[in-house]
């Protein structure tokens, strides 16, 4: 994939942070049943995942952050080194690391969403 | 000091030479040879005499034809259009012919440019700079048939579409901005400002239509998505091109093609 395509995707998960971010923590702060203090008590955190707006909101944010900040993190390791072989090495293995987080982050959604 | 030189080789040497000149500069000048015996960078002093709009370069020439024939520079035009004579110059990347003493003062210190290969003395290797420059296809790529050669139409160019690369197309080549660049220092990938202000030079001319080659070359991790924008090129260029912004121009060309291509349009 052209370098400036990552790039973009990198811009567009930057403005879905600067969305998503503000809610996320405006929900944990004062917008959640119990307000601050009760934030992250678990039938508070597990009620996050009932509704489907609040369930798409943390789908993004995993998307978002994992991207923006495994892209962070690609461009910092392509520093260490330099050659073909450590370029190809670090890419596959931040793509592989964002499949994890997002496999992961998912199941979590899925399991509390759905109860599965 | 007047009427002596003073040349101190190392600190045991000491060589004295007569002239009939206030002796009120002092020249510092790195040495190294790297195909000598003696690999080691030593620094020399010389002192010479200063005169009204004397420069750094100036200084040098006094230096080689007075006291060491041996000392090695490079130089050619005098007057700031060459490129040839970049240099540390009191810790700042600059072109010898055109600092004056006046401007860094009577104690001058000149090494070579950092982040190229050492040819000897102050004269850096210019090899890997001009692959790179080389390898953004820097002329005009024309995609004309047989049939069109010579061109059946003038290229003519408003003084607009000349505005849109001129600043660019007054790169001398001197390599202070890659010198000066952090990311050169540490990526031997990396294409450098020279040469992507370069690409840019030629993408911002409407007369080109050698977008899609270049497109290639310069879309890459070590092509300028490489830059984080410090911005020390665009400080140490001696001719006012500002590579900084022909690489962030072309990063937004490269934005704005993933877009819509119809943005980056296609030379007449
Ligand atoms: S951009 Fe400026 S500093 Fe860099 S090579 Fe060209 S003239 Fe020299
Ligand atoms: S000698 Fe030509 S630029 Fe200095």
């Amino acid at each position: 994939m052209r370098e400036s395509t990552l790039q973009l995707i990198n811009i567009a998960m930057i403005m879905a942070l600067l969305l998503t971010l503000p809610v996320h923590f405006a929900m944990q702060a004062f917008l959640g049943v119990g307000g601050y203090t009760q934030a992250l008590a678990y039938n508070t955190v597990a009620d996050r995942y009932q509704t489907l707006i609040t369930i798409t909101l943390l789908t993004v944010l995993l998307a978002a952050a994992s991207y923006h900040g495994l892209y962070g993190l690609r461009r910092i390791l392509l520093e260490f080194k330099s050659g073909p072989t450590w370029d190809r090495l670090v890419s596959a293995g931040t793509l592989a690391a964002g499949l994890v987080i997002l496999g992961w982050g998912l199941r979590t959604i899925v399991v509390m969403g759905w109860g599965i | 000091m007047t009427g002596q030189v003073l040349v101190s080789k190392s600190l045991e040497t000491l060589r004295t030479v007569k002239v009939s000149q206030n002796m009120d500069g002092l020249l510092k000048i790195h040495r190294r040879n790297p195909n000598s015996e003696d690999r080691s960078t030593r620094a020399e002093s010389f002192s010479f005499p200063i005169s009204k709009g004397m420069t750094v370069l100036d200084a040098l020439l006094w230096v080689k034809e007075h006291v060491d024939a041996g000392l090695a520079f490079r130089y050619s035009c005098r007057m700031g259009n060459c490129g040839s004579c970049g240099m540390m110059v009191n810790g700042k990347p600059r072109l010898a012919c055109e600092t004056q003493i006046s401007e860094v003062g009577n104690r001058v210190e000149v090494a070579p440019l950092p982040g190229f290969p050492l040819v000897r003395d102050v004269v850096a290797d210019f090899d890997t700079f001009f692959r790179r420059y080389s390898e953004i296809k820097p002329h005009l790529i024309r995609h004309e048939t047989e049939n069109d050669r010579p061109p059946q139409i003038e290229l003519l160019q408003t003084d607009e579409q000349l505005r849109d690369y001129y600043q660019f197309s007054m790169c001398i080549m001197c390599g202070l901005c890659d010198s000066a660049c952090p990311i050169v220092a540490g990526d031997p990938q990396f294409l450098g400002p020279q040469a992507l202000a370069q690409a840019y030079r030629f993408a911002a001319d409407s007369r080109d239509q050698g977008w899609k080659e270049r497109e290639k070359i310069i879309d890459t991790v070590h092509g300028c998505w490489d830059c984080r924008v410090a911005g020390s090129c665009s400080a140490v260029c001696p001719k006012g091109v500002d590579p900084d912004l022909g690489i962030q121009l072309l990063k937004r060309k490269l934005l704005a093609g993933r877009f819509k291509p119809a943005l980056v349009p296609e030379a007449q």
